[in-house]
């Protein structure tokens, strides 16, 4: 199998060409996607270029770094400096500020941070540090999926412990729909995250808000492809959940990734950067898993006063697609990935530092 | 924090849940935790270190004809 058919440029162009002409029946189209990995294969392949101007391709809160709220950053470098533990985490974590620091800044403060590719590393580092030591959990399902199969079926050493700030993207998406906070006409849904919690969850978004949502994969094939299927049931007055990505992706999900989620972790109420708390938009782990939980294992209190964005910083905005990059007054001027002021500027997944990767700063 | 691209198994542990997988000659540790039956040649998708799905040629098939499908659909419009 060719797995670069899904870039090939005809059939890219020819999805474009029918985007086109089918577009012309509808005044305005929002699309959104809630995935980061999907804002960087538009951003890469410049796909909104190929998109007629009533369609606007818009990123929502589809990034588990941007959405990670300070109030979880402060908690967790104050954790680690009161504690002195090390605080293992994933690289895009260590430069996203909270109110004032970031995990990296806070190494002035004393703060001894690691950064790791995933859990097993993690696992490792704990072994060989004489002191305790942290794992931020941060993620999606995608992420929390692993993290949950990894402490089912591994010994851990005694001194490792979790911070769990995981997120569920349906149920996020989904009260953020009730809340009337995304102005739009159809999802893209992610089609990682959707590996673990199918498609079933998002059958409510569909039926309840009267949205097109397709399921799809993030070569430029996928991305179009999807696009074209969406106008295709707006044009007939439908609403359904479709899976453009059936190489990988199934209807009922990973059923191995939810049994692993539901034996760990319950869905709480979580705290999402700039949004607020959502409802059951959360994992935290479950009593029997009380030993594992840094949150109870270190008993500190969190502060309640907390800076999600530093002054001027739009991200808010930005997740939610009511504003493009360009239209923070920061971007490109003072907010630049080597210098990033806001957390969309930090990550790969990022809405403005992708926007920045392709278009610097026009 | 997401690695995309499909990776092959090269090699499957005696335990039956980790090994190694290969992406244009770089090669990486996995748990397979979450997939069925790891076997050396499945090509997987891997995320923070774990296969969570694998990644079948003939379903990338029909994922190319589904497109084509939709393609069809919208050229019938325009003509
Ligand atoms: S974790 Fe998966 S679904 Fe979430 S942003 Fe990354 S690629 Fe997209
Ligand atoms: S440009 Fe920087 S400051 Fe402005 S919204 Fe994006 S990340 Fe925040």
């Amino acid at each position: 199998m060719q797995w670069s058919k899904f870039k090939d440029k005809d059939l890219v162009l020819s999805l474009a060409h029918g985007i086109k002409q089918k577009a012309k029946k509808f005044d305005r189209l929002r699309i959104m996607h809630v995935c980061g990995t999907h804002e960087n294969a538009i951003a890469r392949y410049a796909l909104r270029d190929l998109l007629p101007n009533n369609i606007k391709l818009l990123a929502g809160p589809g990034c588990p770094v941007c959405v990670t709220s300070s109030k979880d950053i402060d908690a967790i470098i104050n954790y680690g400096i009161k504690n002195d533990c090390t605080i293992l985490t994933f690289g895009d974590m260590l430069r996203v500020k909270g109110s004032a620091y970031s995990l990296l800044s806070a190494s002035k403060l004393g703060l001894y941070v690691k950064m790791v590719y995933g859990l097993d590393e993690a696992i490792y580092y704990a072994k060989q540090a004489k002191k305790d030591a942290i794992f931020f959990s941060v993620g999606f399902e995608t992420t929390a999926a692993p993290v949950a199969s990894i402490i089912k079926s591994v010994n851990l050493p005694e001194n490792l412990s979790f911070f769990s700030v995981h997120k569920y993207t349906p149920n996020g998406v989904l009260e953020l729909l009730k809340a009337g906070k995304l102005n739009i006409d159809a999802l893209i849904l992610p089609g990682h995250a959707s590996i673990v919690s199918g498609l079933a969850p998002y059958e409510k978004v569909a039926s309840s808000f009267n949205l097109p949502c397709v399921a799809a994969g993030f070569e430029p094939v996928d991305v179009l492809g999807a696009i074209l299927m969406i106008i295709n049931q707006l044009e007939d007055n439908i609403c359904k959940v479709e899976n453009e990505y059936e190489r990988l992706l199934n209807y009922e999900g990973n059923k191995l990734a939810q049994k692993a989620l539901n034996d760990i972790f319950d869905i709480t109420d979580s705290i999402w950067r700039g949004l607020g708390i959502i409802k059951n938009s959360g994992f935290e782990f479950k009593k029997t898993y009380n030993y594992l939980n840094a949150k109870l294992k270190f008993n500190i209190p969190f502060s309640d006063s907390y800076t999600e964005e530093q002054k001027g910083c739009r991200c808010a905005e930005v997740i939610l697609g009511t504003i493009e990059p360009p239209q923070c007054p920061m971007y490109a001027k003072i907010c630049n990935p080597h210098n990033p002021v806001g957390p969309c500027m930090v990550s790969d997944e990022g809405t403005c530092r992708n926007w920045w990767e392709v278009k610097g700063d026009i | 924090m997401c690695i995309g691209i499909p990776m092959q198994i090269v090699e499957v542990y005696e335990d039956g849940i980790s090994g190694v997988i290969e992406a244009g000659g770089t090669k990486k540790h996995c748990f397979f935790m979450l997939i069925d039956n790891p076997k050396v040649g499945d090509y997987v998708l891997v995320h923070a270190g774990n296969a969570i799905s694998k990644l079948d040629e003939q379903e990338a098939k029909e994922n190319l004809e589904l497109i084509e499908q939709c393609l069809l659909g919208a050229k019938g419009a325009v003509e």
